[in-house]
């Protein structure tokens, strides 16, 4: 694994302002990655030195009455959740839609997370390639089973990618394997294949 | 323009350098003893020492965050609801005690602003999945990670230490930075960036 998420959003993503679909692929990736796993440790860390020195604020007089007579309560046990086989962990408790195919040998899976972020599972058949669209903001990849080509560099199992602003790219998958991704994005667009874009961000 | 309004503004303007160095001491007065003991003797006098700590502190960071006075203040009795519930869960191997119940206030938040948008969805805490075992030789880098960070945290320069701060509590922080400050968003991120460049090298030789 060589491709990680940069350190800006790292720090996004232990301080809670990444938006929850983006914080999804961060985790997919931090699950294979100790290094970011760490890194993500420290930032968190910087949190925690950040809260303890913030002045205190005044408080309700009796908010320390009432956290300890709901300590007493009993707690509602958690909904089990329904597992997906073959994610990482991750993902594993996600609510995704049914698989759509998109033609050009890829089909699309997105993520039910209400967000403005779009997100979902995209799996490509082997040797095919993604058409060639620009995006603007921000999107993040990371790569679940596979492997793919973007221009000299190789994307495997584990890697993120992190697109930000005005980038033109054609992905092209390895011929060895298909091959699934998680992905969230702020907007791509596609140029040549009218519709393409709508039939795979609006569903 | 939104809620957050001014924020980024007034929570810059509130922080000097002075400040920010003058607090920089000592990392955990006990805190983590404090959560073994609710947790393995539902210990109310210890946690009522944990609240009086953290509870204004969470309130603090959730009003800087662009909450309103009364759903801080509900935000951080839910927080330390789950310190409670969850010190079982804490492992001072893993994290210190301001940086653990930092993370649960997080989440919380993350939950509450979802609620608010977007009621009918649910995501799982992706971070519950990378639960692991800890290495004996990690003990030790805990306690001195949290050392280093604030150490680290001290040499940033009063403008780095700002996009640090802004970037943890503010929602959408970076564009927010940008409307308010007028710093552009390549400026604030090529700041955060740096900054956490100083920390990680002031990690390195750690596990
Ligand atoms: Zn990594």
């Amino acid at each position: 694994m060589r491709h990680h998420p940069t350190e800006t959003t790292l720090a996004a993503y232990a301080g809670g302002a990444l938006p929850e679909p983006m914080g999804l692929v961060v985790a997919t990736h931090l699950f294979g990655c100790p290094a970011c796993r760490r890194l993500t440790a420290m930032a968190e860390a910087v949190g925690g030195t950040l809260l303890e020195d913030l002045p205190p604020a005044a408080i309700d007089d009796d908010a320390l009455a009432l956290v300890l007579a709901r300590t007493e309560r009993p707690v509602a046990p958690a909904k089990p959740s329904r597992l997906q086989g073959g994610l990482p962990p991750p993902l594993n408790a996600c609510s995704f839609g049914p698989w759509r195919r998109l033609g050009l040998g890829l089909r699309w899976r997105a993520l039910n997370s209400g967000s403005h972020v779009q997100a979902g599972l995209l799996e490509g058949a082997p040797g095919k390639s993604l058409p060639r669209h620009s995006h603007a903001g921000m999107e993040l990849t990371c790569v679940i089973a596979g492997s793919f080509r973007d221009g000299h560099e190789r994307y495997v199992a584990g890697d993120l990618v992190e697109i930000e602003g005005e980038h033109r790219h054609q992905p092209i998958i390895d011929a060895s394997g298909p091959c699934l991704c998680i992905i969230a994005t702020e907007g791509v667009k596609f140029s040549g294949l009218l519709g393409f874009a709508q039939r795979l961000l609006t569903d | 323009m939104n809620a957050f309004g001014t924020l980024a503004g007034r929570w810059l303007a509130s922080s000097s350098p002075g400040a920010w160095a003058q607090v920089m001491t000592t990392p955990d007065p006990g805190f983590a003893a404090l959560i073994l003991a609710v947790a393995e003797h539902a210990d109310r006098e210890a946690f009522s020492i944990l609240f009086r700590h953290f509870a204004p502190r969470l309130k603090t960071m959730l009003m800087r965050g662009g909450a309103s006075g009364q759903a801080a203040e509900e935000l951080a009795q839910e927080t330390m609801l789950l310190v409670w519930r969850k010190a079982g869960q804490f492992d001072p191997e893993k994290a210190g005690a301001s940086t653990w119940i930092f993370t649960i206030a997080r989440n919380l938040r993350i939950d509450a602003f979802r609620r608010e948008r977007h009621p009918d969805t649910l995501l799982p805490d992706p971070s519950e999945a990378l639960e692991e075992p800890v290495r004996a030789d990690q003990v030790l880098a805990t306690a001195e990670r949290d050392v280093r960070v604030r150490a680290a945290m001290e040499t940033l320069s009063p403008e780095q230490a700002d996009v640090v701060r802004a970037a943890y509590f503010l929602d959408q922080p970076h564009a927010e930075i940008e409307k308010q400050l007028g710093i552009p968003l390549g400026t604030v991120k090529s700041r955060l960036r740096l900054a956490m460049t100083k920390l990680r090298a002031a990690l390195e030789d750690l596990a």
